[in-house]
């Protein structure tokens, strides 16, 4: 087992926001995930291990999770909008 | 009688949402910062919200006709059974935002010759021996190029013809302006033509030529005598010099408002913001583009290096961002152009039409170039590219192929599918999305596919950087926006 | 203020003309005896010594009805009160010689002619300068279709207005269609909310006229549809009245917004302004109005009223955001109390 561990309860959280988040530290640590009943396990490996801060990169993570999760309602609730606004923006006339 | 006339009229209430509650129209958002959240809309309106406000719309515990609730009702963020017009008003802003599709290849770049008697070291395509022809266009290449030009579908062509040094082949330029002017006869667009040089070879014939023809003159000048000439190394060490003469020369001979400036951002301009803008303005010039570090030609290949000069550069762009807020607030208007185009994108409903900062890429849509040798590029940046042996944005050659073969090319399909920003990773839920753009080309000079892994570009972490300070000046420094308001263009 | 209707007239010699009709007044004495026909020849003090015959009736202020000579023997004169006394040459009036009730439709000297073309309104403005009533006036269009062609070719502007000029449907049509045919250099300003320019149809119709020189004024109250409802009395007013807009802007029809402010709208005239420039940036005018001491005003002072001094500051920055845009704008204060 890693030193650096995150984890996240995937009753809560769903792994594919989980993975969209990690995504964006991609720069900073790679991530190993696993399935622990419901619980996923994050083990953090950094990329360069002199300036890194597990505490803060762990505090930061754990926000962007419920941001990004909050994103994903926003997306899903205003799908169908934003296909209808698009959809009536090419059909619409030109105004000057 | 008044109060029986009163008792017609209903109350406030009474036109209230009576559902009370609200639903959210699209909109993406990230942290300003520790305290503060920017959530922009489908159509580029943003608003800043504190952590307090932003937690209201999260848990959705929102009071109707708060304040609150009406700043983002009147700004597109939310609505409620009461009123759905907004949708029609997105979708006419939507619309108006991405109107710079509309014109389709407006800029076409003819690089008449790859000679030049410059040896800059940021630059990977010209050729140091000014007599060896073999590096000029052919007349044949420039009428296809031509041709190809007038089959664009936007009203209005525009032609620069760069280098090298594209003076020392000038009569092809004379050749490819009267040509143009004869075959537009027929056509009647609008045509408007711009010789980029670096004005060493500038002289009365050529100045003739360009006020008969209201020809353009776009000149590089990279800073102070130092810092051009340490840049812009050329036989003689009178680069500035010439440039500087050059400017004055076409300013006395065209008028003032015939020649701009481009500055090239090298890691030694780093050292001098404020020497570089008191440059540009002891020369007369109302604005700057600060441009980022280009990475063709240096050797910034690895991600490390890029992402380690992008903090240097926002450094730069920060401190000189102040400066000339500074010198507008002390009277003299001065421009920097890259964020009054990103203001243009925040803060008003027109499109802006800036290559770098589009989505779908504007390559091969907003500009194509002509090479020397009847090779045709998606951009400048993938000419660069092709001379570091990565030939892969090259559309194809004016002598083999036909217009509809260069553009329906593979890759410019391609980079048009995969750069839409709603479907690349990390940008399909990022709140500076109305904003940016997908620079294909660096992203394949720096991570070897169009795309790139955004955590790692200095294309992301530049534009965030410079995002999130504009918006953090207009948030909180109450002059420093009234400045920057004055140079959005109406 | 003028009196633009009478009940006082009177005859004076016999009645010949037996139906009401749309005439127009001359104190010209050396009109065209062709012209004469149709007119009704106006007597004031300069011209009562060579009154003309062959007109088709004759006005003359009732003072000065005493001193006309017993000479004068044509039918058809009225005499007219003297608050009328302020009509003039090429003036129309509606006049019925039966009930001799005379009402003004166009002073071809006065730089402001409104037609009012109906009475009747979808919104019910809790500052209506007009206030609405629901009767059926249709005989109006019928005078101003008459009156149009005798108007002066030289009148700068012309207003339409209500009332909800729209409500007319395609009788307002047929106004717009005349003031472009007989009065082709004349600006045409219509007063509408806007509503009913939703129904994309009938703002093709009114667009189609292509009149050269036709602008309408669109009142928007606020950037919030609750807050607009209100103001107008109406639900759903905002939406339509936008909807209205940007119709009438994709076929090009010139549009002004005309905004009222008063104790309900100052509050927001930044953010309104802020809605505009970013959504309606294509409309051609603005005009920020001050409160008119008229009509339901006073009814709803309490509601209404703020000394304009202490709106200075939304005023300002509301005018700044519209510069900015390089927005045409204009603020009129009519009557400061």
């Amino acid at each position: 087992m890693t030193d650096y561990l995150i984890q996240v309860d995937v009753s809560l959280f769903d792994a594919e926001v989980v993975k969209q988040v990690l995504y964006k530290f991609a720069d900073q640590a790679s991530f190993n995930l696993k399935d622990n009943q419901g619980i996923l396990d994050i083990e953090v490996i950094p990329k360069d291990p002199v300036v890194f801060d597990f505490n803060q990169l762990k505090s930061v993570i754990l926000d962007e999770i419920i941001d990004q999760d909050l994103r994903k309602t926003i997306s899903q609730e205003t799908n169908d909008l934003r296909n209808l606004i698009i959809a009536k923006a090419f059909a619409s006339a030109d105004l000057q | 009688m008044t109060s029986a006339t009163k008792a017609k009229f209903k109350s406030l209430d009474a036109y209230k949402n009576a559902q009370g509650s609200f639903r959210f129209l699209p909109f993406k958002f990230i942290k300003l910062d520790n305290e503060r959240y920017i959530l922009t809309n489908i159509a580029g309106e943003f608003i800043v919200l504190d952590k307090f406000d932003f937690n209201k719309i999260r848990d959705r515990s929102l009071e109707m006709d708060s304040d609150l609730y009406h700043k983002l009702k009147s700004k597109h963020f939310i609505y409620d059974d009461s009123s759905t017009v907004a949708i029609d008003l997105l979708a006419l802003k939507y619309r108006t935002k991405q109107s710079f599709l509309d014109g389709f290849t407006g800029l076409h770049m003819f690089v008449v010759t790859l000679r030049c008697d410059h040896s800059c070291p940021y630059c990977q395509v010209s050729r140091q021996n000014e007599d060896t022809e073999k590096f000029d266009m052919s007349e044949e290449d420039a009428l296809k190029a031509l041709l190809f030009t007038f089959k664009s579908p936007s009203p209005l062509i525009k032609i620069e013809f760069q280098g090298g040094e594209s003076l020392l082949n000038f009569k092809l330029i004379q050749f490819i302006v009267l040509k143009a002017k004869e075959m537009n006869q027929s056509i009647g667009k609008q045509i408007q033509f711009v010789i980029a040089t670096n004005l060493s070879p500038v002289n009365d014939e050529i100045l003739d030529f360009c006020d008969e023809h209201e020809i353009l003159i776009s000149t590089s000048l990279d800073g102070p005598e130092f810092l051009h000439n340490k840049n812009r190394p050329k036989a003689g060490n009178d680069s500035y010099q010439r440039a500087i003469a050059g400017i004055n020369f076409v300013k006395s001979k065209l008028g003032p408002d015939k020649v701009s400036a481009l500055m090239t951002t090298s890691l030694e301009s780093l050292k001098y913001p404020r020497e570089i803008i008191d440059e540009y303005i002891s020369q007369g010039f109302n604005a700057i583009f600060l441009r980022s570090l280009s990475p063709y030609g240096f050797a910034i290949k690895t991600k490390s290096f890029d992402m380690y000069n992008t903090d240097a550069w926002l450094d730069f762009y920060k401190t000189s961002l102040a400066y000339i807020i500074e010198i507008n607030k002390n009277g003299y208007f001065f421009v920097e152009q890259y964020t009054a185009l990103i203001l243009q994108k925040m803060l008003t409903p027109f499109a802006t039409g800036f290559v770098d900062l589009q989505s779908p890429s504007g390559i091969g849509i907003s500009a194509i170039v002509f090479n020397y040798d009847g090779d045709v590029y998606a951009s400048d940046e993938s000419r660069m590219l092709a001379e570091m042996e990565d030939k892969s944005f090259r559309l194809g050659n004016l002598k083999e192929n036909s217009y509809q073969e260069i553009i329906t090319a593979d890759i410019l399909v391609d980079a048009l599918q995969n750069t839409i920003l709603e479907g690349v990773p990390m940008c399909s839920d990022c709140a500076f999305l109305p904003y940016c753009g997908s620079d294909p080309i660096y992203h394949a000079a720096t991570q070897g596919d169009m795309i790139g892994h955004k955590a790692k570009s200095g294309f992301c972490k530049k534009n965030m950087g410079v995002f999130k300070h504009i918006i953090k000046l207009l948030e909180d420094d109450l002059e420093a926006r009234e400045v920057m308001m004055r140079w959005i263009r109406v | 203020m003028l009196k633009l209707y009478s009940k006082q007239i009177k005859t004076l010699t016999a009645n010949s003309i037996s139906e009401p009709l749309v005439v127009r007044l001359s104190s010209n004495h050396l009109l065209p005896i062709g012209l004469r026909r149709n007119d009704f020849f106006l007597i004031t003090q300069s011209n009562i010594d060579k009154v003309p015959s062959g007109f088709k009736g004759y006005f003359i202020p009732e003072d000065l009805s005493l001193t006309l000579g017993e000479e004068f023997l044509a039918d058809n004169v009225f005499t007219i009160p003297n608050d009328q006394e302020y009509l003039g040459d090429g003036d129309v009036i509606w006049f019925d010689p039966n009930s001799l009730n005379s009402r003004t439709i166009y002073r071809k000297n006065s730089k402001h002619n409104s037609l009012l073309v109906t009475e009747r309104c979808n919104n019910y403005c809790l500052m209506c300068s007009q206030p609405p009533r629901e009767i059926n006036d249709s005989y109006i269009v019928e005078h101003i279709l008459q009156a149009i062609p005798l108007m002066s070719h030289e009148t700068n502007e012309l207003g339409i207005t209500g009332g909800e000029p729209t409500l007319l449907g395609e009788d307002l049509i047929k106004i717009i269609k005349a003031s472009k045919i007989y009065l082709p250099e004349t600006s045409l300003h219509m007063l509408s909310n806007g509503r009913n320019f939703a129904d994309l149809e009938f703002a093709k119709k009114v667009a189609s006229v292509a009149h050269p020189d036709f602008m309408i004024g669109i009142p928007l109250y606020s950037d919030i549809n609750s807050i607009h409802d209100y103001v107008v009395q109406a639900n759903g007013a905002f939406d339509e009245t936008i909807r209205g807009i940007l119709n009438l802007k994709s076929l090009n029809q010139l549009v002004e917004l005309r905004v009222v402010i008063h104790k309900q709208t100052y509050a927001r005239l930044p953010q309104l302004a802020e809605f505009i420039t970013r959504n309606l940036l294509f409309i051609d005018h603005v005009a920020l109005m001050g409160l008119e001491m008229t009509g339901f005003t006073r009814t709803n002072l309490d509601d209404l009223w703020i000394d304009p001094i202490e709106y200075q500051k939304e005023l300002t920055e509301a005018v700044k955001i519209f510069a900015r845009f390089k927005m045409n704008t204009l603020f009129i204060i009519t009557n400061c109390v």
